[in-house]
């Protein structure tokens, strides 16, 4: 019991709190104090037909089901049911037995009746010793009967049915004690503690409160649905309030005038439910003001409870039924019976519930493309999230728990909204629960910024300038950004394809060497040529002259004629070998690369710095790097781990004759730039920058053309393309598309473009004709301009009153002048 | 590395708990959708704050989930709710005597194929054209085509695949050169063997989804799931919600036998949120995830060069930061200060 009231105690703290917080609390505590039966269980019998109605006796020990092929009662014991009666014999089925709905006397509890389909009301005593318990059949209706109610006090059964009558049967006298004429009625109920006094739902949507002392007319009537009612309750401890459920899944709940008597019938609809179905059956749960469970004709196959103060989502729900449940009787506030057409019985308990409301989501995220972050949230975790703040200080300070140790007010607070949050049922908690906000916002250190893709979407050029000023043009913008990778690849890009092959700076190649392709073994004598122009630039060029020399060593490998050139070549090499490193070029190394890289550069330069052209092979080979150094590269930087293995590759390749002829290009770094090129733009792409992927592609053309698979390029371009239009740079994405290599996508802004034009006359589509203005059958050309008598094939402006028109300028002009039409039809043309 | 943050609470007038909020392609427009049965769709203001310009009761019951079709098919939305519906909308404007433009978004169809609750909806990537996937607690996803993407009152089903679990989530990978995927999570209770996360090839041109995989190390309900947008990628990250985040890396094998088989690696599992995760989200070029669970904290997560990932910041539901990584980079093979330059660009 203390703990018990410390609960209270932080319940009532807890409670006053969330007065100032939240301004809303329902009497919680009665939640608390309640005893919750532990043993109540869920369990069930098949009874093998499809229950249509329920009714159990007073003390709850026994339960009526009825349906098409079944009447019997069952003994409700603590796990199971037990079969205790069959009503219904083999050999007799009259339409006595098919009752659309059941109930038992309350103050006899052998004594039931049912009112069957065919309008009778049967009665059947349970004491009677032989097999057949009907004890007594009453014609009360001549169309079926909906609703039967035993008054509560007197002996009196109140039946309701499709015949437009109420009829109340006095069980004493055997005989109907009196009638109501009303309109065809669903379903009936007594008022509890007014005894004259019961309710009728009917047809035509209006419930209809009646005073069986005066069958001529109702006391008063009021339309609750739009559509018929099916179904009405009255609560059993507020006596005033009713629920209904009609056609138009609505549950209603209407606060009655306390007195009928008083003549101020005025009627309030407190609460409404929107469910998705026709009500069948609302049925109050007891001891509870706010609580009503409910069942639907169809669809929805579960036992629905609602909490009136949030209509929008059920309480608790009992799925336990693999079909429409039509019955449900309460026994208390924490058990209830239900029948279907399944043909369970089964009883619930409330703690098996399923509460949807843990299965809904209370927290929801979107990013938009401007990495706008908008959050909706259930205000009871904004709370919960402080509380897990102060959980995380608290696990970390023990002495926060206890307030007069850390002493400050507002920790004080802190322990209170835990203890509180941590003490009650959640599920209880329900109606609070309800509230959610908006939030927004722009968290800072995203991988993806919106305004640096703009600005480089916007800023990077493409095309139309000669490619190194183009690279370092995009160079300077990446740095803008602070990409500073993006800044040195292109700077890199800039370094590694200035030159050699670029056509227009050097226009003194033939055409045909434009083309960045390994230079075939068929124009040796040019290749000469290259090389030395490439050494006369004074950049590095090593990549190159490698890449090819390469090629040609593995090519044409054992070709004596060949070697003449080579020696040429390394004649000329030999003699440019100073520029290569002049203090000019290590600078722009260390200009574009990290300290790291220098130091790959300073080895190489120890070892690549030879006064002699002829470098040992083995030398070469065994010049590699640690294996974590190489590791580093690889990872990061795939140029130079592809520079190494090409290196060793090429030195594999080389035969010991050949060494003497190797020219001095080998003794600088051997980039294949091209695969590495590639495989920076992969890895770029990789790594979800899918803009400077395709902006290098763009930028490097012909250079590095076709050695991308064209369908990942097809599909890099769809990518950023979308991402372009996704921040509405049409004009960025419009120019990617012409300059695109790939044919899809340079159809792409050709798609749609064709204008379809009809014949003004006959109406005939012009589309398969040659020419867009000119049909066929008619033999005429379509739209002639009514001034210079020639097709107009742009905008046609005509007259809405004559029809008669031409070419925008010439109709201009012509108004300008005039105020009749130009053709002489003599309409007054308005020009606006 | 600091995460700032500027805070904007907004008052939705929404009676009930907000199930999910989208952003329509542009970003220009919200929609968030309720408990209270009613869907809201927001835009901005000229003082950028967020107001709302249409709200309208769609539903019977919760609404679940709305999401945005790609522009090129108009301004329509999907809802699917507990009243075992979804719903296709589209804007109407119309122009009055007075010049008032008058926006209404009008419902097109109604899909009332499920039994129970539609827990997802999701529109296809568009060059699939106008197909919208739905998977209900029933264990059943359906998959809807338009014909005519100018008339969208014509929705045939094309496919219905028996999951054989109560579904939660689903997700089209938009993947490019592959056959389109789908993602199913089951956020049944019950243990399953192959795990509850289940992969489908949808061929367009067969009219069938195949069941290529499964994850089985996925064995907790799923809340969630969501591809990454795929944007030139060769492999697609899938990310998960269920008591933890899991991010899996699936890349293509290859055919056979007329189906893609995958290759699946979890590249992160966190169980920060301690709690159930209930919503995440890619950024659009899927490098980010926001992740959100029943603790009231959004965490960003991301994935460093060597392709981990960890958490880049965790915000409060109020705004407030509770925790930023502060630590550069984590342990790995960059040791070397000027290495981790390169790293952090």
């Amino acid at each position: 019991m203390g703990s018990l009231s410390q609960v209270r105690g932080c319940w009532y703290c807890w409670s006053l709190l969330k007065l100032f917080v939240i301004k809303k609390v329902t009497n919680m505590n009665k939640f608390v104090t309640e005893k919750v039966p532990t043993a109540s269980k869920t369990f069930s019998i098949d009874v093998k037909a499809e229950i249509t109605c329920m009714a159990a006796n007073k003390e709850f020990s026994l339960v009526a089901c009825v349906g098409r092929q079944v009447f019997k009662v069952f003994g409700i014991e603590d796990d199971h049911f037990t079969e205790r009666h069959n009503l219904r014999p083999a050999h007799r089925s009259t339409l006595s037995y098919v009752a659309v709905d059941i109930v038992w006397s309350p103050r006899d509890e052998n004594i039931l009746a049912s009112a069957a389909s065919n309008g009778h009301v049967v009665f059947w005593d349970l004491n009677k010793p032989m097999k057949q318990k009907q004890d007594h059949v009453s014609p009360l209706h001549e169309r079926a009967a909906s609703g039967i109610s035993f008054h509560s006090t007197e002996s009196l059964l109140l039946s309701g049915g499709k015949d437009g009558m109420c009829k109340i049967f006095d069980t004493r006298k055997r005989e109907v004690a009196y009638t109501f004429p009303s309109v065809s009625v669903h379903d009936v109920q007594w008022w509890p503690n007014q005894c004259f006094i019961f309710a009728a739902a009917t047809e035509n949507g209006s419930i209809q409160i009646w005073d069986y002392r005066n069958p001529a007319s109702h006391v008063f009537e009021f339309t609750a649905h739009n559509g018929p009612v099916f179904t009405i309750d009255f609560h059993p401890d507020e006596k005033n309030k009713l629920a209904s459920g009609g056609r138009d899944k609505l549950i209603k709940v209407w606060s009655l005038p306390q007195s009928v008597m008083t003549g101020q019938h005025s009627k309030i609809q407190t609460h409404g439910i929107q469910t998705i179905a026709p009500l069948a059956k609302v049925r109050w749960r007891p001891k509870r003001s706010n609580q009503i469970a409910s069942i639907v004709n169809s669809f929805d196959l579960g036992v629905n409870v609602w909490e009136l103060t949030r209509p929008s989502i059920p309480f608790a729900t009992f799925t336990e039924h693999s079909d429409v449940v039509t019955s449900i009787i309460w026994k208390d506030a924490h058990e209830f019976i239900s029948g279907g057409k399944d043909s369970k019985l089964v009883m619930h308990s409330f703690k098996d519930a399923m509460r949807l409301s843990e299965k809904a989501n209370p927290i929801a995220i979107s990013l938009d493309k401007d990495v706008e972050l908008a959050l909706a949230l259930n205000d009871r975790l904004l709370l919960s999230s402080s509380q897990y703040s102060a959980g995380v200080k608290g696990a970390s300070n023990p002495s926060m728990s206890h307030p007069s140790a850390s002493g400050g007010a507002g920790n004080k607070v802190m322990t209170l909204f835990r203890t509180g949050l941590s003490k009650p049922d959640k599920r209880e908690e329900f109606i609070k629960d309800k509230i959610s906000s908006l939030y927004f916002f722009q968290p800072a250190n995203q991988e993806f910024n919106a305004n640096h893709f703009k600005y480089c979407a916007n800023n990077y050029v493409l095309y139309g300038r000669p490619f190194e000023e183009m690279c370092q043009h995009n160079s300077e913008i990446a740095g803008h950004c602070k990409k500073v990778q993006v800044m040195k690849h292109w700077l890199l890009l800039k370094t590694m394809f200035n030159s050699v092959f670029d056509a227009q700076s050097h226009t003194f190649l033939p055409p045909n060497l434009s083309n960045p392709r390994p230079i075939t073994v068929e124009v040796p004598p040019v290749r000469v040529e290259v090389n030395g122009a490439a050494a006369d630039t004074k950049l590095i060029h090593g990549n190159f002259s490698n890449q090819e020399n390469g090629d040609i060593t593995s090519g044409v490998s054992g070709d004596e004629d060949y070697d003449d050139n080579f020696q040429s070549n390394s004649a000329t090499q030999t003699a440019n070998h100073d520029f290569f490193f002049e203090d000019n070029e290590i600078d722009g190394f260390e200009l574009d690369l990290d300290e790291k890289d220098d130091e790959y550069f300073e080895d190489e330069q120890d070892f690549d710095l030879p006064t002699e052209s002829f470098i040992p092979p083995h030398d070469l080979t065994d010049a590699g790097h640690p294996q974590s150094s190489l590791a580093y590269h690889s990872h990061r930087i795939p140029f130079y781990a592809e520079n190494h293995y090409l290196r060793d590759k090429l030195s594999e390749q080389r035969s010991p004759e050949k060494i003497s002829v190797i020219p001095a290009a080998f003794d600088i770094p051997l980039w294949d730039s091209v695969s590495a090129v590639i495989s920076l733009l992969h890895s770029y792409a990789e790594d979800g920058d899918v803009q400077t992927a395709v902006s290098m592609h763009i930028v490097l053309g012909n250079k590095i053309k076709s050695q991308i698979d064209e369908e990942l390029l097809e599909n890099w371009m769809t990518a950023y393309l979308d991402l372009l239009e996704m921040f509405k740079l049409w004009c960025v994405s419009n120019t990617i598309i012409t300059k695109c290599s790939l044919k899809n996508i340079q159809q792409l802004n050709q798609a749609s473009t064709t204008i379809y034009t009809v014949c003004a006359s006959c109406q005939k589509p012009l589309l398969t004709e040659k020419c867009g203005w000119y049909c066929k059958k008619c033999q005429k050309i379509t739209s002639l301009c009514s001034i210079c008598h020639t097709p107009v094939k742009g905008i046609y402006v005509c007259c809405q009153g004559c029809a008669h028109g031409g070419h925008i300028s010439h109709m201009k002009d012509w108004f300008k002048s005039n105020t009749q039409c130009p053709t002489g039809c003599g309409h007054e043309c308005e020009w606006t | 590395m600091a995460l700032s943050s500027s805070v904007k609470g907004t008052l939705t007038n929404h009676k009930d708990l907000i199930h999910d909020v989208s952003y329509n392609y542009y970003g220009d427009r919200l929609a968030t959708c309720s408990s209270d049965q009613h869907v809201k769709v927001w835009e901005k203001d000229s003082n950028e704050d967020w107001v709302c310009k249409n709200t309208w009761k769609a539903h019977q019951a919760s609404i679940w989930r709305v999401v945005w079709a790609h522009p090129e098919f108009g301004n329509v939305l999907a809802t699917c709710s507990f009243d075992r519906t979804a719903i296709v909308w589209e804007e109407l404007v119309s122009v009055s005597a007075s010049g008032e433009i008058h926006n209404q978004f009008v419902s097109k169809h109604t899909f009332v194929d499920s039994r129970t609750s539609v827990s997802d909806v999701k529109f296809a990537p568009k060059n699939l054209g106008m197909l919208l996937a739905t998977c209900s607690n029933d264990g059943i996803v359906r998959i809807y085509e338009a014909p005519d993407v100018m008339n969208l009152t014509q929705w045939n089903i094309l496919i219905e695949i028996g999951v054989k679990m109560s579904c939660s989530s689903i997700s089209w990978c938009s993947a490019m050169r592959l056959q389109p995927i789908i993602a199913v999570g089951c956020d049944d209770p019950g243990s399953s063997p192959s795990g509850k996360v289940i992969l489908y090839e949808f061929s367009d041109g067969m009219r069938k989804c195949t069941k290529i995989d499964s994850i089985p190390s996925i064995t907790e309900p799923v809340q969630d799931l969501c591809f990454a947008p795929n944007i030139g990628r060769s492999v697609n990250l899938l990310a998960i919600a269920t008591k933890d985040v899991a991010i899996v890396q699936l890349k293509s094998q290859g055919k056979s036998q007329s189906t893609t088989r995958f290759d699946q690696k979890i590249v992160g599992q966190f169980t920060d949120h301690k709690q159930t995760v209930w919503r995440l989200c890619w950024n659009i070029t899927g490098t980010t995830l926001a992740s959100t669970g029943d603790d009231g904290c959004v965490r960003l997560w991301k994935s460093n060069y060597l392709g981990t990932w960890s958490c880049c910041g965790v915000l409060k539901g109020d705004g407030s930061l509770i925790k930023s990584q502060t630590s550069g980079e984590p342990v790995g093979l960059l040791s070397a200060p000027s290495a981790s330059k390169y790293a952090t660009s």
